[in-house]
């Protein structure tokens, strides 16, 4: 826990209407110290372009070799309606957002094999077996 | 005296064509005249056309030649110019013709081969051929059959698509036959079941369908490696250290130095060159898709040992490598390679694992040696001939 300061910098900024948010790289000096929470620089991040920091997200940060430098990338919604839709879900998970949903790995597998042997959606097989149950009564 | 005789044979020569040039006119007109002359049944051929165009096309060329050296006169111009209109003609009927022979020279060259090899070196029109071609082909032997990559020996197997066409036809026709409109779709729904269920029962591996044979050669990919194998050895030996110092003997361009002095010169600087490269493209690709990629573990492990050997300098003394494989390979034992072993060195067997020649126990009688001969490659062999050792040459002394 020294005394040095954290300097945050972006760069590579980029506006994706699309998704209707703004990305861009973050860099961060951090000397003396391990590593910058994502909390702390969601909060400085957006202080420094101006948005609520619940709307920033924060991913990927890698830090150099020897200590001190650390970047990664980050993301500023517009919306929180724009953030829950077009966020992955495990970093909507992250953010504390939305919670995991705990499936087996046997049960997804037996679902995707059940699912093979059916060829395209099954909308015309199952019709074709009401139809048939119907004729049957 | 020969010259007179030569003259003599000359004048009769004259003498005799004009007769019979007069006689074969003659006989020519009366036979086209008289209807005796059909031009689609005695019609020429398209080989003899061609041969007979070349014929003319040289006398005229020589009467052409004749003309240019007497060159006086009226008249050897007026021939000339009628050669030289003969002369076009002809060469453009032999254009016209090449396209044709072109798409009629694989019957042609079949025809020539059967001509001259015989009937059984095809593949049979029908079976009954077939049969009789075995016999033949036994009788004969290798002489008369062409070689079985020949693309010339393929053809299109006609019966072969007959029966695959049948096949087809005799799946269609239960299908046909059903006319109720309540069950058609079940019907359906069944053909495609009971298809199904036929191919999965013959064999649950797929396999194309057979339409025409085609010729295959293996030994171009075992060649093409090689080649491969031999251009890569020399891109790395130009691109070795001991080339670079003996080109920069020879060039009059000016000595360039990087910022460490030259100090580590060589291997390192282009492996570490290499990674940098590596590392470039990957932390470009990262920050343009915003997506972090992972290290498999053999680039782990490869970058740790090339951290380890920069550390040390060794390679800054004298980093022969790349020039040093070429040069084992010609002149080395010729055993380095997967799994090869040498028979002896000496009195010992040796056996090469990776990049040593190891010792190996071998409880054998001493005799059993002198049998077999070293193996040796082509290069060695021109150097130091056969399978000659340094006693057999005081032997012969």
């Amino acid at each position: 826990m020294a005394g040095d300061s954290v300097v945050v910098k972006t760069r590579k900024f980029m506006k994706n209407p699309l998704l209707s948010r703004r990305q861009m790289i973050v860099d961060i000096i951090h000397p003396g110290r391990a590593n910058v929470s994502k909390a702390e620089l969601q909060e400085v991040v957006g202080s420094m372009h101006k948005t609520a920091a619940n709307l920033v997200v924060l991913f990927g940060f890698r830090t150099k070799f020897g200590g001190g430098k650390s970047t990664g990338f980050c993301v500023i919604y517009d919306s929180e309606d724009a953030l829950r839709k077009f966020e992955p879900k495990h970093r909507l998970v992250r953010l504390g957002i939305e919670t995991k949903v705990e499936r087996s790995r046997k049960a997804i597998k037996e679902a995707k094999n059940k699912g093979k042997k059916v060829r395209g959606t099954g909308a015309s097989i199952a019709k074709h077996k009401a139809k048939r149950a119907a004729n049957a009564d | 005296m020969t010259s007179d005789q030569s003259l003599e044979l000359l004048t009769c020569i004259a003498k005799s064509n004009s007769t019979v040039t007069t006689s074969l006119h003659r006989s020519i007109q009366q036979y086209t005249h008289n209807n005796e002359y059909n031009a689609k049944a005695d019609g020429l051929d398209y080989l003899q056309v061609k041969n007979g165009i070349m014929i003319s096309y040289l006398i005229d060329l020589t009467m052409l030649l004749r003309c240019k050296l007497n060159a006086g006169g009226d008249e050897s111009k007026d021939v000339g110019e009628h050669c030289v209109k003969r002369l076009q003609e002809m060469k453009v009927a032999l254009e016209k013709m090449r396209p044709l022979e072109k798409r009629m020279r694989y019957q042609i060259d079949k025809l020539l081969a059967l001509s001259t090899l015989g009937a059984g070196t095809f593949a049979a029109v029908g079976q009954e051929e077939e049969v009789k071609d075995g016999s033949d082909d036994e009788e004969r032997g290798e002489g008369g059959e062409l070689d079985e990559s020949d693309p010339l020996s393929f053809k299109p197997d006609l019966q072969g698509m007959m029966n695959m066409f049948q096949d087809d036809d005799e799946k269609q026709q239960p299908a046909n036959d059903s006319d109720d409109e309540s069950d058609n779709e079940s019907e359906i729904e069944d053909k495609h079941n009971v298809t199904l269920e036929k191919d999965g029962k013959e064999s649950g591996v797929y396999q194309p369908p057979r339409l025409q044979a085609m010729p295959f050669d293996n030994n171009d990919l075992i060649h093409e490696k090689e080649e491969r194998q031999r251009q890569k050895q020399l891109a790395r030996m130009q691109r070795s250290e001991l080339a670079e110092v003996v080109r920069a003997q020879y060039t009059d361009a000016p000595e360039e130095e990087d910022i460490r002095g030259g100090a580590m010169l060589g291997k390192q600087r282009e492996v570490s060159k290499r990674l940098a490269q590596r590392e470039a493209d990957v932390t470009e690709f990262e920050e343009t898709h915003m997506i972090r990629l992972t290290m498999g573990n053999k680039e782990k492990k490869e970058r740790k040992r090339i951290m380890r050997e920069e550390m040390s300098n060794l390679g800054a003394i004298a980093d022969l490598g790349n020039v040093v494989a070429g040069v084992d390979d010609a002149f080395g034992d010729g055993t380095r390679g997967r799994g090869r072993k040498q028979d002896t060195v000496g009195n010992e067997k040796f056996v090469t694992r990776g990049m040593r020649k190891r010792k190996v126990e071998v409880f054998e009688p001493q005799s059993s040696r002198k049998g077999k001969p070293r193996t040796q490659n082509s290069f060695q062999k021109d150097l130091y001939g056969g399978n000659r050792s340094a006693g057999n040459s005081r032997r012969k002394k």
